[in-house]
């Protein structure tokens, strides 16, 4: 573990506007995995220090590294820091940046107790992970998984005769789970003109006043059990919390058709997963995409990984290199506004 | 398929009408046929969506490195779940080039590239948009000079048809210009591609990456180098083959056939 320090000298003008606060950040790697980011922005407003690591769990580790520095700001990328760490902190740290939506590794009660505030980035991947919603309703309704597997195995014959049922998407069903949110709706944004109906569950039984598509006739909000038996393709769209935990699993797979596809980008958990293998080991539906998984990655020996008709990726609705710099460029909008004294995005 | 002279001499008078199933009349001798006093019928359009979703299905799976990420799956290579791997990148901001794009699969293409948030540029012979065109004032949609629709673009789409003037027009000269970040897709005719100079500008990494739904032989030769480069994917001419295009194919053929017997020229081409 080397920390590295980077440095970049701000114009005189500026060194007189703004003052340059010490900041680490503590798993940089989880973010930079690739070295392919700028952090120039974020070098010019603070005397930065990257820890190329992916992840610190050692607790010593961690409490060593920040009393070594003594930083008014902490980022973090998914990083748990726990209780015992934060009570350790010097009290030189008065933010914590979270250089992510999620901040659930954070104990922001006992930050805001010791005089800490936390800020996250509650919006910055909406198109990114749309995108990938997209994605996997082309790839199923051509199926184009299946054709890789066959190519890779040197199988050339859907070059003869043609294998696998393709169909239009032009006049399918996308049920979205929670999809009146901004995702939902930047998904929306390219079902619609892909010729598809668009049906959502929503607890309040209608989209929010003023919703971009609260007056289109061809987006309806359903109940949740109409949503999987109506849909060609379920997505779902809605916060990992205790009410979404788990809330689809074999019952609800079950009342899709079976033609029917079923895409999570939104957190592993909602979905039931050994339920999900169980499903799909039956061919209960036609397939899943999983951009996200209960555990990730899967455990080595979860059968999940050699179901034909299941297709995972690695969590990369937020990992396009233009979406990372984004986060990047974000942290260094929040801790701009923090050292103007104009606090911004603190969840605390 | 192929209808040959000699065949269509032999018909029995009572042939009075050919229906092609498709868009395309190459294989049918239609002056002939009409000489011996026999319709041809086509179905001029039954698949833009089908084949602009699949130029669309390309472009979302190279900008998320889908087709690497299969690859790796498939060999049992899980190391994209520990450290990810290739480079992806977001759709919106990107430059979607179309070589004959102005057509009416290149609209379809069109309405869904730009709410995917990307540009446009399209060549075109004569300079601009046609008339009434749907994008004409569209300031997210471009006319562009060939050679610069290879440089801007970072997916270059093939959309125009096969003829004795885009025969091979895209080869090594046209790959050289484009970004090596870009990708080539080809979802229109085999042929309008070079594909021995493709070949061997993919065997270099030129380019990112090929999408190819049609090829100039389907299937490619058995030893075609075409098979085993890993920054090519091949699809067999899927463009068409969904289940409602092709039952739409019956129908419209259906359609053809009731014009005629009530005496009507529906889609005759000769």
């Amino acid at each position: 573990m080397q920390p590295v320090q980077t440095q970049k000298t701000m114009s005189f003008a500026a060194t007189r506007a703004l003052r340059r606060p010490t900041a680490i950040f503590l798993n940089s790697s989880r973010l930079n995995y690739d070295n392919k980011l700028d952090f120039t922005r974020l070098a010019s407003l603070t005397d930065l220090v990257c820890n190329e690591v992916d992840n610190v769990t050692s607790v010593n580790e961690i409490i060593s590294l920040v009393q070594k520095h003594q930083p008014e700001i902490v980022i973090t990328k998914e990083m748990a820091v726990p209780t015992q760490v934060l009570e350790a902190f010097p009290s030189s740290v008065k933010l914590i940046c979270e250089a992510g939506t999620g901040y659930n590794n954070i104990p922001i009660k006992l930050a805001r107790e010791r005089g800490i505030s936390v800020a996250n980035i509650p919006t910055y991947s909406n198109e990114g992970v749309a995108h990938m919603v997209i994605t996997f309703i082309m790839n199923f309704s051509a199926a184009i998984f299946d054709q890789a597997r066959m190519l890779h195995n040197n199988d050339r014959s859907n070059f003869t005769v043609f294998q696998h049922p393709i169909y239009e998407i032009t006049g399918k069903t996308l049920g979205m789970i929670g999809g009146s949110g901004t995702i939902g709706t930047c998904v929306a944004d390219v079902a619609l003109p892909l010729g598809m109906n668009v049906i959502i569950s929503s607890r309040s039984g209608k989209l929010p006043k003023g919703h971009k598509y609260e007056k289109d006739p061809r987006v309806r909000v359903v109940s949740f059990d109409d949503l999987f038996r109506q849909a060609d393709f379920v997505s779902i769209n809605c916060p990992l919390n205790s009410e979404t935990r788990h809330s689809v699993g074999a019952r609800e797979i079950r009342m899709m058709k079976p033609t029917a596809f079923l895409i999570n980008t939104a957190r592993g958990a909602i979905i039931h997963e050994s339920e999900l293998v169980e499903c799909m080991k039956e061919r209960v539906i036609a397939g899943a995409g999983l951009d996200v998984q209960e555990t990730e990655p899967p455990a080595e020996d979860s059968e999940i990984w050699n179901l034909d008709n299941v297709f995972l990726t690695p969590h990369i609705g937020w990992r396009r290199i233009e979406t990372r710099q984004r986060l990047c460029d974000m942290t260094g909008d929040n801790i701009e506004s923090y050292v103007k004294g104009d606090m911004k995005n603190v969840v605390n | 398929m192929d209808v040959p002279p000699k065949a269509l001499e032999a018909f029995p008078p009572s042939v009075k009408l050919i229906c092609e199933a498709g868009t395309g009349y190459n294989n049918i001798p239609i002056e002939l046929a009409r000489k011996r006093g026999i319709s041809v019928a086509n179905i001029p359009t039954y698949s833009n969506e089908s084949v602009a979703h699949m130029v669309i299905t390309y472009i979302m799976n190279f900008g998320a490195a889908i087709f690497d990420q299969a690859r790796m799956l498939q060999n049992n290579d899980r190391r994209n779940f520990k450290v990810f791997q290739p480079p992806i990148y977001e759709i919106t901001g990107k430059t979607l080039g179309m070589v004959g794009g102005s057509g009416t699969i290149g609209t379809c293409v069109a309405d869904v590239a730009l709410p995917l948030g990307m540009n446009i540029a399209i060549s075109s012979r004569s300079g601009k948009l046609p008339k009434g065109h749907k994008y004409e004032n569209d300031p997210r949609v471009k006319v562009v000079p060939f050679d610069d629709l290879f440089r801007q673009s970072d997916y270059v789409s093939i959309n125009c048809p096969l003829n004795s003037e885009t025969r091979h027009s895209i080869g090594e000269r046209e790959i050289r210009l484009m970004k090596p970040t870009a990708f080539l897709i080809n979802t229109a005719r085999g042929g309008i591609i070079n594909e021995a100079e493709l070949i061997k500008c993919m065997k270099e990494k030129v380019i990112a990456g090929a999408g190819l739904d049609t090829q100039e032989v389907e299937p490619p030769p058995e030893d075609s180098e075409i098979w085993k480069l890993d920054n090519v994917f091949l699809t067999p001419h899927i463009g068409w083959r969904r289940l409602e295009t092709r039952q739409r194919l019956c129908d419209m053929t259906g359609d053809n056939i009731e014009s005629y017997i009530k005496g009507e020229r529906k889609n005759v081409v000769n």
